[in-house]
């Protein structure tokens, strides 16, 4: 072993991390090498002055801080996937349900209320439109107003071809 | 999820012996669950699981963090960060290395990050220690050979600072330093070798005394 693998190892020499086999070389090489004595020396030193030196103690508060940044951060804010992720097979498998049915029933309620001529396939013209939602006094608005304008667009789209 | 149930530290309370004649009633014995565990029933979404892991870690991390920064304030921003990353990605942990190796990987990361963002450090004062024991000018002269030290890791480039926090105040093998800084023990032991050429001149007037 050169003294620049020792040097390498000197450090874990002295806290007793080497392996046996790589101690013994170092071993048998420091017996040899006044100038690696010397480095072992200063790292023994060094190794002590720090294992001395004092870290403050830990602030009491941390873990409180710690917690309660975690509590917030895990706090479950509800949400349709989070929910659907939490709730057992067989409740995801009856809410599917219930929400089918009412789909189904929105679907078939929605049917019955169309106007009948809507019903029967047939096309509902603008007029038609502004007649059923009790639009169609904007017919009545002075000619050459922008509302008189817009009405006759609306009402009469074939007319302007004509 | 329940994130906030405590059942998995309850099954790990049982009744040990079922009568103690000496003290007329039963004795329960609790068998501390291991930071694995933990770490498993916090994926759960246990937080008392969680609060074990802080707690008992929280000096490990907090000396990194403290003696790589010098400074008590960011050092606590570190730790609490530290810990959070690892609450975050706890539903997919799996226990491969020791939950310390984990935790000090996750915070060297942050400290290098943190490292590569900040200006260099400047060592001027360090908080004050509510330690009453030693007379006023045994505090001064401690405050001193804290402060040089100090100063010395603070000197160091991030890597090699990292390296002796985690070995000197830590207490970690080359091996652990390996793990939790991604790198190979070769590579720790070059920095813990240069790390050592760096302070020795720095703190030569305390190593002669």
């Amino acid at each position: 072993m050169h003294c620049e693998d020792v040097k390498l190892k000197l450090d874990a020499y002295v806290l007793g991390d080497l392996a046996e086999d790589v101690r013994c070389e170092v071993d048998l090489h420091l017996t040899d090498c006044p100038a690696c004595r010397q480095a072992l020396g200063r790292t023994r030193k060094l190794t002590a002055l720090l294992g001395n030196a004092k870290t403050p103690p830990v602030p009491r508060r941390l873990a409180r801080r710690i917690m309660a940044a975690a509590r917030g951060r895990k706090a479950p804010a509800w949400s349709p996937i989070h929910w659907w992720k939490a709730v057992s097979a067989p409740l995801r498998a009856a809410a599917a349900a219930v929400m089918a049915v009412g789909l189904l029933t929105g679907i078939m309620m929605g049917v019955g209320t169309l106007p009948a001529n809507v019903q029967a396939g047939t096309q509902v013209s603008q007029a038609d439109l502004l007649r059923d939602y009790n639009l169609d006094f904007l017919g009545e608005a002075p000619s050459g107003t922008l509302v008189k304008s817009y009405f006759t667009l609306l009402a009469s789209p074939g007319e302007k071809e004509r | 999820m329940h994130h906030d149930s405590s059942g998995f530290i309850r099954s790990r309370l049982h009744e040990a012996a079922p009568h103690d004649a000496e003290h007329g009633g039963s004795r329960r014995v609790r068998t501390e669950p291991t930071d694995e565990e933990l770490m498993l029933a916090t994926g759960r979404g246990d937080l008392h699981a969680f609060e074990q892991l802080v707690l008992r870690h929280q000096q490990s991390a907090w000396n990194a963090a403290y003696r790589f920064l010098g400074d008590a304030a960011g050092a606590e921003d570190l730790v609490q960060e530290a810990f959070l990353r690892i609450l975050d990605a706890a539903e997919r942990y799996e226990p491969t290395a020791l939950f310390r190796t984990y935790l000090l990987r996750v915070l060297t990361r942050l400290c290098l990050d943190y490292a590569r963002k900040r200006c260099p450090l400047v060592t001027s004062k360090l908080p004050d220690r509510p330690d009453g024991g030693p007379t006023p000018e045994q505090q001064i002269i401690q405050r001193d050979r804290d402060l040089a030290i100090q100063a010395a890791l603070n000197a160091l480039p991030p890597n090699q600072r990292l390296a002796a926090v985690l070995r000197y105040f830590d207490g970690l093998s080359g091996a652990e330093i390996a793990a939790a800084m991604g790198v190979t023990t070769k590579a720790v032991e070059r920095l813990l070798a240069r790390a050592r050429d760096a302070m020795e001149p720095r703190l030569a007037h305390l190593l002669e005394e």
